[in-house]
């Protein structure tokens, strides 16, 4: 028998740093970015430019990312000094608990509506909202006493569950979780009180993966939460007041949902959407950095790529309402920023294309300047980043999750493709289980990718050993290295697999 | 609530009033003693101008026979100053006696004139001067020992005083005659202002202090031994120098009585203090002692060259450089007359058998190695600092009794850790030995200097070459022992480098984990770097020694601020700047990080008070350890000018600076590809060109190494390492730009072992399964083993010279009568070493003069300067020498090339 890991202390603090992480991350980020502003005055200059399609491509590759990065240390460097306590509502309020599930295993899902019922500062109506018509459900929603909402049309999948459960629920405050999350008894008491302010429309909490000891996939994506429920979120709240909904442990104010026409249906990622709406309108979010609910993360590859598509291909086709979106220049900035970073998957694959592309070719994408120089103004660039990610992470993000990003970088790909193509995308209940064995389909594309630039490193060794050929197969190994490291969870299964088999059965959109 | 009560909990709470009595009473007596020593100055000054030449200098004799039995008669002040009673008692006996020795020296002062040459005058004024130097000594032990502090000062006061009103007056009507009577008047008068309470009151008041019955006569014996140890080097080197010699020491020691005479009133007045228990009594005395030795040490230092010239005249002026070094060890030995006057009091046996071992060895080792004023120096400063560690060390360490240590050694011996220890140094010196090279230029260099007499070795150091003397120091000493074939010429960098391998176990253990320990002195035995400077007859091995003993004193000192940490950073840090004086980078950075940890103190004040005493103590003592070497440094600098420091100082007879600076032309100079290399050299080794520039064009996995650190977090231990590697070679690539050339890892050597640390941590932070642990481990030290075969065997890296195979052969085939003809100049000294017996010259001197029977050698080095200037040079050469003869052979060495020409 598997302990259930929510149950666990918490082992991550979502607050704000100390003084001193503080002022070294503003300062490792100042130098990153003035750094980096010299890199550039350096490379883009007419001599540099080598081979032109692949200087153009390298330098969209290099600005993108510098962009983001600028984005980053924009919004991390904005961080509050101190963690803020809201103050009480000055009344017991009626509070709708929805819970939706979709064919979740009863025994995750019977945790999360018995610590529901269980909330502490208002009168709490907890509802399971079963799109998956489960007997079991419904017996163990009797069993605890709380409501069960089933309906007859299932489209609009976890959207159109919550829309369809505001119809049949009347509480001025509606709080969200997804059916692994299990919500902390103080959760309304340490949220309810920001709506005194009658301009917020909702209150996020971090998601926490409480699992994330395990290891492997789990530990990496916990850290790449960690990163963004840490230093982006808070920054995202403090300084520019541009906090979205992510679906989960936030309490909603009915009103706000009500003037959006409540969730939107189209969308594979229905929170950043009405986030945005809601922000259209005029009204306020805000981020409480305090762990008071407690999930599960993506146990194996596939779950992590089934939700990283997911958030990538909602995030990607919302970026047209976003440039529409009548938005005050900051709060646009902070979604365009969130939405294009499910595009840096292209940049990887120019990363990973131009030593193929030098070693079978020839051709590079610079010119008329030597190693030294490129080092000189590159290296620093780089390694000051690097400080300025982990100094403002706090040490959260892990070389295991920049791997994993890195790997799974065609996830990007794919989904801008079929944003572009303007395929329906489908609504993929991420697992809540890790499964066993090897997972070969969604380590695919980074073995080929793996296999081609090994391929090419023995091919350029095989040819010469000049310098250049060995920096580019030098280059090749290091992206194989992190490809590899990766994916190692889908081919080498972690010795304690999770005991029950995932469901990732899909939901109309 | 814990019951646990520790020592410290019983220990009497320190007064602070009889802190500051303590330190006023050796203040007053101090000043009394020092005001004395101006005024026996000014008498001096004033008796060279109004007397005659020949009469200066028998008042100059009669002056140094009162000090010879002064000294004697300091040990009568020092038992009657720990014992008062002991001096009323034996008052008169000594009396009798010094009267019956007047009367008799006066009586046959004739007979004992024609007999030794001593004028009759003086043998009478040392008779009747005899007595009251005697009471005196007595008298003013009995002040010492009841704390009568004034009438002590009077008593000083008036005989210094005394010489010079009385001895002036008389002096200006009588010449030497009055001179002499001012003298003997003055000491009488001086025997008059002692005056002593009969009985004294105090004795009658107190209590007879429970003193060991023999503990009188254990003090007069300490500091009998002690004046023989101050004087016994002067006797030596009357013996045994050439008179020339014999009177620059005796200049030297003339000076150095002087430091210690300054000091002399300390350990007296610490001995009632001392007898009493009284807090910090030692301390305080020790730190007059520490203050006034450094005081002079650097005052001598900044003065020497015109202190000699002023005082002695300008023939002494060679001898300035000695005098810092030669004051240090009186220094030294005037912290000994403390330590040993507090010991008087504990553990006199112990304490005699010290000193009388210590006499031992320095009159064995000034017989053995006394050739030169700079030798007598060396014993002498040596076995003064030796002295103070012995003395000092039974306070630091608590040693166990001799069946306890026995047992002691013996289980710490057996623990799995010494075992492990043992085994990987027995690997790693082994490899170092194994993997055998021959000498180079600059070892060559150094080992004819080490061959030369110890004062002109430091003579020819100063004059000509650019580093500290403690290398050569030590070579020096294992010629003489070992005599100088390569493995003993080698043998200190090799032990050097391999302590290395314990070392930096202890400093990965005490920063990181016992795991990260155990990985750095397992990648210790063959880093490439590590052995290759091991076997190396240069100071670069015992540099990083040093450097690696300094870091893991200073960790210890920090957390646990006891004195023996302390006294071992100071001695590490100290002996890093004789060694090498770039260790001026490390040591700052390791400044830095105490104020960064003071910073960090600063709402704890007990901690904060701790360290910044420990600090300021530390600083102290490296200050007076490093003053003598600012003297050699300036007279370096000033012999050097333009050379010093990585000038073209390529003239006959001055050393290549800079010998091998750009041995790898592909990445020389400040880059980033240069300081790619020079990390590359700190993990992997030296190499070829060709592998240089590959390896580096691999930096994409530098990327990916900053990628992997993603996470791991950032301890300050590591942040302090990165900080000993970047500082040193980030300011080395600053002043490379006025003094090219000297962005080269091995001034920055420290960084080799410190990388060596960091590299075992990246390795344990990467997992904790030993499994991965073990296989990363395994491959990391795969690739230096493969780095280190690369290193050693590959012929074509640049800094690998085979003198020893190139001229073995050419001895080997030479004819009688044949010339070895090399360039650049500075082969002249690895060509002696390696063909002593063949006719050698330099390509730079010309070819005229080569019988044109002769066959001629042309041995050339390459990457030692430019290749142009050097195969013009040789091609010429060749031209013009087959004009007469023809290329009969040719053949290659590693960076060595050779043609014979008959």
């Amino acid at each position: 028998m598997i302990e259930d890991p929510r149950v666990a202390p918490v082992n991550w603090d979502a607050g704000a740093p100390p003084k001193t992480v503080r002022r070294r991350a503003a300062l490792l980020s100042a130098l990153a970015l003035l750094w980096g502003l010299w890199y550039f005055t350096w490379l883009l200059r007419p001599d540099r430019v080598g081979n032109p399609f692949l200087f153009t491509v390298l330098v969209a590759a290099e600005l993108f990312n510098f962009g983001q990065a600028v984005g980053f240390w924009l919004t991390c460097v904005r961080q509050p000094r101190r963690d803020t306590v809201a103050p009480s509502l000055g009344r017991l309020v009626d509070v709708d608990v929805l819970i939706p599930v979709y064919n979740e295993p009863v025994e995750v899902v019977e945790a999360t509506v018995d610590a529901a019922r269980r909330m502490r500062g208002a009168r709490v109506h907890v509802a399971l909202l079963d799109d998956g018509d489960s007997v079991a459900m419904r017996h163990m929603a009797r069993r605890l006493g709380v409501r069960y909402v089933q309906r007859a049309d299932h489209s609009g999948a976890k959207a159109g569950n919550i829309n369809h459960a505001l119809t049949v629920t009347a509480a001025a405050f509606v709080a969200v979780f997804d059916c692994d999350h299990v919500p902390d008894p103080a959760f309304l008491e340490q949220t309810l009180g920001h709506f005194r302010d009658d301009r917020v429309a909702f209150v996020q909490t971090p998601q926490y993966y409480a699992n994330n000891g395990r290891g492997g996939v789990t530990e990496a994506a916990w850290a790449q939460q960690a990163l963004f429920f840490g230093a982006i979120a808070r920054g995202k709240h403090t300084g520019y007041s541009s906090m979205f909904c992510c679906g989960t442990n936030v309490v909603f104010r009915r009103d706000a949902l009500e003037a959006v026409g409540g969730f939107p249906e189209g969308s594979l990622t229905e929170d950043f959407q009405l986030s945005v709406r809601l922000h259209e309108e005029g009204w306020r979010s805000v981020y409480v950095p305090r762990v008071l609910a407690r999930g599960l993360g993506p146990e194996d590859l596939a779950s992590y790529v089934s939700q990283q598509h997911r958030w990538a291909r909602g995030c990607l086709s919302t970026i047209p309402s976003i440039v529409r979106a009548k938005l005050p220049s900051r709060q646009k900035a902070q979604y365009l920023l969130s939405a294009l970073y499910f595009l840096t998957g292209w940049t990887v694959l120019v990363y990973l294309s131009l030593p193929v592309i030098r070693i079978t070719t020839g051709s590079q994408p610079i010119a008329g300047a030597t190693a030294d120089q490129f080092l000189l103004h590159f290296g620093p660039y780089f390694a000051l980043s690097l400080a300025a990610l982990a100094a403002v992470g706090s040490g959260t993000y892990t070389y295991a999750a920049f791997s994993l990003a890195f790997s799974t970088f065609w996830i990007h790909i794919h989904a801008s493709v079929r944003a572009i193509l303007r395929r329906p995308g489908r609504f993929v209940v991420t697992p809540k289980h890790g499964q066993r064995g090897i997972q070969l389909r969604p380590a695919a594309p980074s073995l080929v990718a793996a296999g081609v630039l090994v391929a090419v490193a023995i091919l350029g060794l095989a040819g010469d050993r000049s310098p250049a050929t060995l920096n580019n197969v030098a280059f090749a190994a290091a992206h194989v290295t992190v490809l590899m490291h990766g994916i190692r969870s889908a081919l080498i299964p972690a010795r304690s697999a999770a005991v029950e088999p995932a469901s990732t059965a899909p939901q109309a959109a | 609530m814990s019951d646990v009560v520790t020592a410290a909990d019983h220990r009497p709470p320190v007064r602070t009033g009889a802190i500051r009595a303590a330190g006023r009473q050796q203040l007053v007596v101090v000043a009394a003693q020092v005001t004395s020593g101006l005024g026996n100055l000014m008498f001096a000054l004033l008796a060279v101008r109004l007397l005659s030449a020949e009469s200066w200098a028998r008042l100059a004799a009669f002056l140094a026979a009162m000090l010879l039995i002064g000294l004697p008669a300091a040990s009568l002040t020092a038992a009657g100053a720990l014992d008062p009673s002991w001096s009323q008692t034996t008052r008169q006996r000594w009396l009798r006696l010094a009267r019956g020795l007047s009367i008799t020296l006066i009586a046959a002062s004739v007979a004992l004139s024609r007999l030794t040459d001593v004028p009759i005058l003086e043998l009478v004024a040392i008779g009747l001067v005899l007595p009251p130097l005697v009471l005196l000594a007595l008298d003013r032990g009995v002040l010492y020992g009841l704390e009568l502090h004034r009438p002590l000062a009077n008593s000083l006061l008036v005989e210094a005083f005394g010489r010079l009103l009385i001895g002036g007056m008389l002096a200006t009507m009588y010449g030497l005659v009055g001179a002499l009577a001012g003298v003997v008047i003055a000491t009488y008068a001086s025997l008059a202002a002692t005056i002593v309470p009969f009985p004294p009151p105090q004795l009658r008041s107190r209590p007879r202090p429970s003193l060991w019955a023999g503990a009188p006569t254990a003090a007069g014996l300490t500091f009998l031994l002690l004046g023989v140890l101050q004087t016994q080097d002067l006797f030596v080197a009357i013996a045994r120098l050439d008179r020339t010699a014999a009177a620059q020491f005796a200049v030297l020691s003339t000076l150095g009585g002087a430091a210690v005479f300054a000091t002399a009133t300390v350990p007296l007045v610490l001995f009632p203090q001392a007898k009493d228990r009284r807090p910090r009594a030692t301390a305080i005395a020790i730190g007059l002692t520490a203050a006034v030795g450094l005081a002079v040490t650097i005052v001598a230092a900044a003065t020497a060259r015109p202190l000699m010239r002023m005082a002695f005249g300008p023939r002494y002026e060679s001898i300035a450089p000695l005098l810092p070094i030669y004051l240090l060890g009186m220094a030294s030995l005037a912290g000994c007359r403390v330590v040993a006057a507090r010991r008087c009091t504990s553990d006199p046996a112990r304490l005699i058998r010290t000193l009388f071992i210590a006499s031992g060895v320095h009159l064995v080792a000034l017989l053995a190695l006394g050739r030169s004023p700079g030798a007598f120096v060396a014993v002498t400063t040596v076995t003064m600092v030796g002295l103070g560690v012995a003395l000092v060390a039974p306070d630091v360490l608590v040693l166990p009794s001799v069946a306890a240590r026995k047992h002691a050694i013996v289980a710490v011996l057996t623990r799995p850790t010494v075992l492990g220890l043992a085994g990987l140094s027995a690997a790693a010196l082994s490899l170092r030995v194994v993997m055998f090279r021959g000498l180079w230029v600059d070892e060559a260099i150094s080992v004819r200097q080490a061959r030369l007499p110890l004062g002109t070795m430091l003579h020819d150091l100063a004059a000509t070459d650019v580093h500290p003397p403690l290398h050569h120091l030590i070579l020096w000493t294992t010629i003489r022992a070992m005599g100088d074939s390569e493995v003993a010429v080698r043998l200190p960098s090799i032990l050097a480098g391999v302590a290395l391998v314990p070392l930096l176990y202890h400093a990965g253990s005490l920063l990181y984990s016992r795991r990260v320990g155990w990985v750095a002195a397992l990648l210790a035995v063959p880093a490439p770097l590590l052995v290759w400077y091991a076997q190396e007859a240069r100071m670069y091995a015992l540099f990083m020694a040093l450097a690696v003993g300094a870091i893991c004193a200073q960790v210890l000192a920090v957390r646990h601020g006891r004195l023996r940490h302390w006294i071992a950073y100071s001695l590490c840090t100290a002996a890093l700047a004789w060694t090498q004086y770039f260790a001026l980078l490390p040591f700052l950075v390791q400044q830095v990080a105490f104020a960064a940890i003071l910073w960090s103190r600063r709402r704890d004040r007990p901690a904060r008070r701790r360290l910044v005493v420990g600090w300021l103590g530390s600083l102290a003592a490296i200050g007076v350890l490093v003053a003598p070497l600012a003297v050699f440094a300036a007279h370096q600098a000033a012999a050097g000018a333009s050379g010093w420091l990585g000038g073209s100082a390529t003239a006959a007879g001055v050393t290549p600076s800079q010998a091998g600076a750009a041995a790898s032309d592909a990445v020389s100079g400040v880059s980033v590809y240069g300081v790619a290399a020079n990390l590359i050299w700190a993990v992997w080794g030296y190499h070829a060109d060709v592998t240089m520039t590959r390896v580096t064009a691999l930096w994409p996995f530098a990327m990916l190494v900053l990628l992997t650190l993603l996470g791991r977090g950032w301890s300050r231990a590591s942040t302090y390492l990165v900080a000993m590697i970047a500082v040193p070679l980030a300011a080395l690539a600053v002043l490379d730009e006025s003094v090219p050339g000297v962005f080269e890892l091995r001034y920055a050597s420290a960084t080799v072992p410190v990388a060596v640390i960091l590299l075992a941590r990246f390795i344990t932070a990467m997992s904790r399964r030993l499994t991965t642990l073990v296989c990363a481990t395994a491959l990391v030290g795969g690739v230096l083993v493969v780095g280190l075969v690369d290193e050693q065997v590959n012929s074509a890296n640049p800094r690998r010279y085979d003198f020893s195979a190139a001229l073995a052969r050419v001895e080997h085939e030479a004819r009688p009568g044949d010339v070895i003809v090399f360039d650049p100049v500075y082969l002249a000294d690895v060509v002696g070493y390696y063909a002593p017996n063949l006719t050698t010259r330099p390509l730079d001197g010309g070819l005229e003069g080569i019988g044109p029977g002769h066959g001629v050698w042309i041995l050339a080095a390459s990457h030692l300067e430019d290749p142009k200037v050097l195969a013009s040079q040789v091609g010429t050469a060749l031209v013009e020498l087959q004009d007469s003869r023809h290329l009969t052979g040719h053949f290659t060495a590693p960076n060595v090339e050779v043609w014979e020409l008959r």
